[in-house]
């Protein structure tokens, strides 16, 4: 074969080798640096992903379980009327009151969101992450004493905020007393691991990559401030709650009246 | 004269057989050049097969070491403890920067009313809206034993800083001669802030 074929065939084959595996292999190199680059940032924010979780574990040690039930009962899941109910009226009776009917719309987080829609403050407790429950009461009682219980009940660990008041006399030294109130109960609504801003990438979620930048995201956000359960302000509310005692259960007629 | 010595300048080897020699070296260096951009080619393809090779390998690790910290790291459960806890921290601080202490709107009216007035009625409503502006109106009705006192409660009541837009209408005498009257007003809300009174105190 004559050498300038030779030559030329080999400049054939190294146009063959550029184009067939220099390009291909350097544009994966280019895809790979990338990509390196975004799995080196992975790799730093899970760093911080367990510096930041270690400060959490930090944090949430520090709140005593006493703490976390007075937060629970400060702003329980759900509201339990019966339990609300004996609240109230374990406060009234402190001073002699007796209230004959309390009004608690049930806590049914769909039904009380129709509520909130329509309520001015609505927009507040969404973003507040809690629910308000009306209550509604009357009482008879002498001045002092509602004074006495208004005050108790602004004080009450279950957070009570009193909205309307009416007050008519109807006997010397004795007062009708209305009142309007609510009460809160907690809306969970567990953070998902697919957060708005990154939510169009809701598929690529198994990425490592993404966990880790949604999982930073997400812890980078949490606070578990312990300066709330330090504050006087919530030291100083007090729990009225009554211990509910078990009784002895079953009856042949559950009809029948009380005491046979 | 010397056979040595040429005496034409006509060159007696052929122009073909000297062409043929230079025709050589360049089709040599042809070759080598093209010798060499193979084995460069070949050269750069292989740098980047196994530096690609390499990165792989250096992804994987990294991938493997976020799976594992993945595991021991994220863990659901406690993050959801966690961001439950937060949640329920945040809500029931802002519930409680925003508490209302109403029993201060009787003391307010203990202070204010004037020894010869007496309230009939009492309605208090407040509202909250979304923007968190709070709006507290309070309705009285009530008799005095004379004009003067009346209007000296008037005037108590619209210097009192914690009352706005104080007004009393609907005076009337009634059968035993006393003064009957209708007030409104609005309330400051910083005057129900449970926070407010708190640090009062």
């Amino acid at each position: 074969m004559s050498p300038n074929i030779t030559a030329l065939v080999l400049l054939i084959a190294s146009a063959g080798v550029a184009f067939g595996l220099v390009s291909p292999q350097y544009a994966k190199y280019q895809v790979l640096s990338e990509s390196k680059v975004q799995y080196q940032t992975a790799a730093d924010q899970a760093k911080k992903v367990r510096e930041v979780r270690e400060k959490l574990i930090s944090s949430a040690a520090n709140i005593s379980n006493l703490e976390k039930d007075r937060l629970a009962r400060m702003l329980p899941d759900t509201v339990d009327t019966v339990r609300l109910t004996i609240d109230i009226t374990g406060i009234a009776s402190k001073y002699g009151i007796l209230i004959k009917k309390i009004d608690v719309k049930p806590d049914e987080k769909n039904a009380n969101s129709a509520m909130l829609v329509a309520s001015p403050f609505a927009t507040a407790q969404k973003a507040q992450s809690f629910n308000a429950l009306p209550i509604s009461f009357t009482l008879n009682t002498s001045y002092e004493n509602f004074n006495s219980f208004l005050s108790d009940l602004e004080k009450s660990l279950r957070m009570i905020d009193v909205v309307s008041i009416s007050v008519v006399p109807n006997q010397v030294g004795q007062y009708d007393f209305s009142v309007a109130a609510r009460t809160y109960s907690f809306v969970s609504g567990t953070a998902p691991m697919v957060s708005s801003k990154t939510s169009p990438v809701s598929a690529a979620a198994d990425d490592p990559k993404v966990k880790v930048l949604l999982m930073l995201e997400r812890l980078s956000s949490l606070k578990l401030d312990r300066g709330f359960f330090d504050s006087q302000l919530f030291k100083n509310l007090r729990d009225f709650g009554v211990e509910v005692v078990a009784e002895p259960k079953g009856r042949p007629n559950p009809f029948a009246p009380i005491g046979q | 004269m010397d056979p040595k010595m040429q005496s034409s300048f006509i060159p007696k080897t052929s122009i073909s057989a000297d062409r043929g020699g230079r025709s050589s070296s360049t089709v040599n260096l042809f070759f080598l050049i093209s010798v060499l951009i193979l084995i460069v080619t070949l050269a750069i393809a292989g740098f980047f097969f196994f530096y690609n090779a390499n990165q792989q390998k250096q992804i994987d690790t990294i991938t493997a070491s976020l799976i594992a910290s993945e595991k021991k790291d994220y863990s659901e459960p406690i993050v959801d403890a966690w961001t439950a806890l937060d949640k329920r921290t945040r809500a029931a601080n802002e519930m409680l920067q925003r508490h209302y202490a109403v029993s201060s709107l009787f003391k307010l009216l203990q202070d204010l009313t004037v020894k010869n007035i007496r309230f009939t009625r009492f309605d208090f409503t407040l509202k909250d809206d979304a923007a968190e502006k709070t709006s507290i109106s309070l309705a009285l009705s009530g008799e005095g034993r004379s004009y003067n006192a009346v209007s000296y409660q008037s005037d108590v009541m619209k210097s009192s800083e914690s009352l706005d837009d104080a007004l009393f209408s609907d005076i009337r005498l009634d059968e035993k001669g006393n003064i009957l009257f209708s007030m409104k007003a609005s309330v400051d809300p910083d005057l129900t802030s449970y926070k407010k009174l708190f640090i009062a105190q």
